[in-house]
C-alpha cells in the first residue's frame, strides 16, 4: 500500500512538481528522484535564496529501508559571473529509518558543488548516511552536461548529460548513466538509462 | 494637395495613440544587467520577485545579454537601491542599472 502511494505520487509529480532544493525567497520545490538505488520524494520551502527546509521520504532498494527525515539545505557560497554561475551547498537531515518494521535513527549530511553557463554544466555531490542497523553508506555523484542549443527565456531547455555514481559499499560500486534533462517554466524532467540496465527518472517543480 | 493633407492628417491621427503608448512605456523603462543570470530558473526567480512590487507592470528577460528590463506602471518607478535589493535577495548580482 505504501509503495503504491509512492508510485502514484511519482506518476503525478510532473503535474505538480519543482527545481532546486533552494529556490527563490518564498518559493517551494517538489522533487521525485528515482534510480536503480532508490525512490525519493522531497518537499522544500525556501525562506530566502540562501537556505531551505523540508521533508524527505526515501525508499532504499538494496536494504529495503524506508526513511522519513527533515532536511536543511544551505547555500554556502554563490559565484555570480557575467556568463556563468557556481554554487557550493551543504545539507543535513535527521529522522527515522524503518527496515522490516524496526525503527532506527537516521542522520545524513552532504555537499553539492556546481558550475554552469548556458552551454555547459558540471556538478559534484556526496552524501554520508548513517541509519544504525538499517543502512549506512557514502555515495558520490558527478555530472557533466551540454546544451545542444541556447534556449531563451520561456523556451524548452534541453541538456544532454552523463552521470557517474560511486558507492564503495556496493558490488557494482561504479556506474554511468547517460540522461536527458528537459526544462520549461517551473517544470524539470530528467530521464536516463544506466549502462547496467537501471532506469533514472527525476521530476522537479517550483511554485 | 488637399487630398494629401487629409490623408496625412488621418494617418497621423490613427498612429498617435500607438506612438503615445510607446513613448509612455519606454519613459519608465529601466534595464538591469545581472551577473549569474544564466538559466531560465534564475530569470523566473527575478521576475517573480519584481512582480511582487505594485510599481512594476512588466518584466522582460534577455538571457543572451543577461538583462532584465522593468516596465513600470504610469507615474511609478523603483529606486536603484530597491532594484539592487531585489536582485540581491533573489541570489544574483547587479552589474549595471541603465535608466
Amino acid at each position: 500500500m505504501r509503495f503504491s502511494l509512492l508510485f502514484l505520487s511519482i506518476l503525478l509529480l510532473p503535474l505538480a512538481a519543482s527545481a532546486r532544493q533552494i529556490t527563490y525567497p518564498g518559493g517551494w520545490s517538489f522533487m521525485s528522484m528515482n534510480d536503480s538505488d532508490m525512490n525519493a520524494l522531497h518537499l522544500f520551502y525556501s525562506p530566502t535564496a540562501e537556505y531551505s527546509i523540508g521533508i524527505n521520504h526515501e525508499y532504499m532498494r538494496d536494504s529495503g529501508t524506508h526513511m522519513d527525515v527533515g532536511q536543511i539545505n544551505y547555500l554556502v557560497k554563490r559565484w555570480n559571473k557575467a556568463n556563468s554561475q557556481a554554487n557550493l551547498y551543504l545539507n543535513a537531515g535527521a529522522g527515522i529509518a524503518n527496515k522490516s518494521g524496526e525503527f532506527n535513527p537516521a542522520l545524513y549530511t552532504g555537499m553539492t558543488a556546481d558550475w554552469e553557463n548556458r552551454r555547459l554544466l558540471t556538478a559534484y555531490e556526496n552524501r554520508f548516511l548513517w541509519a544504525d542497523d538499517a543502512d549506512e553508506f557514502v555515495k558520490h555523484k558527478a555530472r557533466v552536461g551540454v546544451a545542444p542549443y541556447k534556449g531563451d527565456y520561456g523556451d524548452i531547455h534541453t541538456w544532454l548529460m552523463l552521470q557517474a555514481d560511486y558507492d564503495a559499499g556496493k558490488d557494482d560500486s561504479f556506474s554511468v548513466t547517460p540522461l536527458v534533462r528537459v526544462f520549461k517554466g517551473t517544470t524539470l524532467l530528467e530521464a536516463g538509462y544506466n549502462l547496467d540496465g537501471g532506469i533514472l527518472f527525476n521530476a522537479m517543480l517550483t511554485f | 494637395m488637399k487630398k494629401f493633407m487629409i490623408t496625412a492628417f488621418v494617418m497621423g491621427f490613427l498612429t498617435f495613440p500607438a506612438q503615445a503608448r510607446h513613448t509612455e512605456g519606454h519613459a519608465h523603462d529601466v534595464t538591469v544587467k545581472v551577473n549569474g543570470m544564466v538559466c531560465d530558473f534564475c530569470a523566473q526567480s527575478i521576475t517573480k520577485l519584481f512582480m511582487e512590487h505594485t510599481e512594476v507592470d512588466k518584466v522582460n528577460i534577455n538571457l543572451d545579454s543577461k538583462e532584465v528590463t522593468l516596465d513600470f506602471k504610469p507615474g511609478a518607478s523603483l529606486p536603484s537601491e530597491e532594484i539592487s535589493k531585489v536582485i540581491d535577495f533573489a541570489g544574483y548580482e547587479v552589474e549595471d542599472i541603465v535608466r
